[in-house]
């Protein structure tokens, strides 16, 4: 019988989930390990697992085939050298969350565009200001939307941006034709052709060797300096103060962050101050339904893989993602 | 002979730069409303105005070129008997979709409280609502209503609407409902979004009954205050089951400095400005100068003419 092992920690949920899965999938042996001792104990006879693996565990799972990472894009350190050369397929959860991350950051690119965000603060101090000048407000029809990463997300905010009116560009390395609400799709590497162009710059890329940085003093004066940043896919992307800098120096007009290099954002970090910013603490994923979705994929990829089918969600483990 | 064109101070950035250099206009650029009356006591003549005063009704009042999108504010009847031609700036504002949507996502997405907690260098996340499946009630579907119902479209919502003369609709939204059905649409809907203009007849549509009927929802207003009896709103938003509003304009404006809802944590207020957009000025005027051509017994289209109560393109 195939054994699937729950990794540590658990809590009332994914004790359900297991529970859950015995009922769902009867060939597979699914396992709680609520210790490093008792992941030391299964490991060795575990053919798959649900969760985090450390590399001293990695070395003793000589059975494992595949293992379910417990997010859509796991920090950086998941993906140890030990794990990328062990033969285990790793799976995550991308997918489930798209339209809740993509509906975020459309409210962000608005809240930016018709500068919302400002009179939400003036409310508190009971202020009328319509701030009339030209650049507190952008025209989206005529405004143009590069959203870096076309995956699940970053394909939702393309779709419901160009319903806006707005021309939509992107970068991705993994598509070469563009869906109907896109001009124009290019490889990663063409992103500096791109970026003088765009009004509205939308970060939707997982946290990888290739993206780690990728907004950095340089990238933020080739844009304009009327166009803003929304960073709804990983901290680790955005350099924070090369955008504090770009922000006070009116290098770029505004950005919209739901992620950050460091989270929860220390209370003291210029941030929170810089102009024309709308942060976000992390909840772009947030919405409801979201457990039922990752006990989904975790259902699924067990019934492909007590049938030997493909599994779903596969991740490029070099790559992360 | 120039045909004088006076300019109300009251006007909107970039206005005045393009009638400069609009050609065969004699431009009068009023500092106040008596300069106003006077320049149209003078000769015949164009005016551009966002507020209205009866005296400006001269004998010399030929046109009256609206820089906003109402219409409330004019003396309808009066413009009639004195033939004087009734135009407005609809269309500039497309950009009111715009807003409204953001204002929709803005609640349920908890903007505004983050913006809240990111003024105190708080970390608070808070739990998102989900549109998808939920069922967006639009409240008046002229130009802007449309609009907005061609944005939400993408998030996969029900929409349903509102209009004097449901036989007339035709456009994206799958139902539409007239007058002796709004508590209806006010019961089926979720987010419930206001973009009627303001008139007798749509004074305090949305009253207590009508915000009792939308019950744990969201309200969106991007039309006119004196649609909403703000007193009820106030009171649904504080005892009621009314989960947030979105506020873009009221029945008095500035919105005084001792209203209740500047307070309230669940309403997001911005300024009457969801229609402001860069280059108003420039859109204002390829409408003036098109209506110009007209006005100058040119052939073509008149934009956005104003008949009979009605605007003559929109039922």
């Amino acid at each position: 019988m195939l054994r699937l092992v729950m990794l540590p920690p658990q809590s009332d949920l994914t004790r359900s989930w297991a529970e859950r899965l015995r009922m769902d999938v009867p060939s597979l042996d699914v396992q709680v390990a609520e210790s490093v001792e008792d992941v030391a104990a299964s490991i060795a006879t575990a053919d798959a697992a649900y969760g985090t693996l450390s590399p001293a565990h990695l070395a003793s799972a000589g059975l494992l085939r595949w293992l379910q990472a417990p997010a859509a894009a796991p920090d950086a350190g998941y993906f140890s050298e030990e794990l990328i050369a062990h033969p285990v397929t790793v799976t995550n959860l991308r997918g489930i969350y798209n339209d809740h991350v993509a509906t975020h950051a459309v409210a962000l690119v608005l809240a930016l565009a018709r500068g919302i965000h400002r009179t939400i603060l003036d409310q508190r101090s009971h202020v009328w200001s319509p701030y009339r000048e030209p650049d507190a407000s952008i025209y989206l029809p005529e405004a143009t939307v590069l959203v870096i990463g076309l995956g699940g997300i970053g394909n939702e905010i393309a779709r419901l941006m160009n319903a806006f009116g707005c021309r939509v560009v992107a970068t991705d390395a993994r598509v070469s034709e563009p869906p109907p609400y896109v001009v124009e799709v290019a490889n990663p590497d063409e992103l500096d052709r791109l970026l003088p162009d765009a009004d509205i710059v939308v970060l939707t890329v997982p946290h990888t060797p290739e993206t780690e940085g990728l907004f950095d003093a340089e990238r933020f004066g080739m844009m304009k300096p009327s166009a803003v940043l929304v960073n709804i896919g990983r901290g680790m992307t955005v350099r924070l103060d090369a955008l504090v800098d770009a922000l006070e120096s009116g290098t770029i007009a505004g950005a919209g962050l739901d992620v950050f290099e460091i989270e929860p954002l220390p209370e003291d970090h210029p941030l929170w101050d810089a102009p024309n910013v709308v942060l976000t603490p992390h909840v772009a994923v947030e919405g409801p339904y979201t457990d039922e979705r990752r006990y989904g994929v975790l259902l699924e990829n067990a019934r492909r893989f007590v049938s030997g089918e493909p599994l779903i969600n596969v991740v490029d483990k070099e790559h992360w993602f | 002979m120039p045909i004088q064109v006076v300019l109300h101070p009251a006007g909107v950035p970039g206005l005045v730069e393009e009638l400069r250099s609009t050609d065969g206009i004699a431009l009068v650029e009023a500092a106040d409303n008596d300069e106003v009356y006077d320049a149209l006591l003078s000769e015949d003549s164009v005016l551009l105005t966002y507020t209205w005063q009866d005296r400006f009704l001269t004998d010399g009042l030929k046109w009256v070129q609206g820089v906003g999108a109402g219409y409330e504010q004019y003396p309808l009847d009066r413009f009639a008997t004195a033939e004087v031609v009734l135009t407005t700036a609809t269309g500039v504002h497309v950009v009111v979709a715009e807003a409204a949507v953001g204002l929709v996502l803005s609640l349920t997405r908890n903007i505004a409280h983050s913006v809240r907690d990111a003024a105190d260098h708080v970390w608070q996340p808070r739990d998102g609502v989900e549109l998808a499946g939920s069922t967006v009630g639009i409240v008046g579907l002229g130009t802007i209503g449309e609009a907005f119902a061609r944005r939400m479209q993408g998030w996969d919502v029900d929409l349903i609407g509102f209009k004097r003369d449901p036989s007339s609709y035709s456009g994206v939204v799958e139902k539409v409902y007239g007058p002796d059905q709004l508590l209806d649409l006010c019961r089926e809907s979720d987010v419930l979004v206001i973009t009627l203009p303001g008139s007798e007849e749509t004074k305090h549509m949305i009253g207590k009954e009508q915000l009792a009927a939308l019950g744990a929802g969201w309200l969106v207003n991007v039309g006119r205050g004196s649609v909403i009896d703000e007193q009820a709103l106030a009171s649904a938003l504080t005892d009621g089951d009314l989960l947030g509003a979105g506020l873009d304009v009221f029945e008095v404006e500035p919105l005084p400095a001792t209203s209740p809802l500047w307070d309230l944590e669940n309403v997001v207020i911005t300024p009457h400005s969801a229609g402001n957009t860069p280059r108003y000025g420039e859109r204002l005027a390829t409408i003036f100068r098109n209506n110009l051509n007209l006005f100058s017994g040119g052939d073509g289209e008149w934009i956005n003419r104003v008949v009979d109560g009605r605007r003559l393109d929109k039922s």
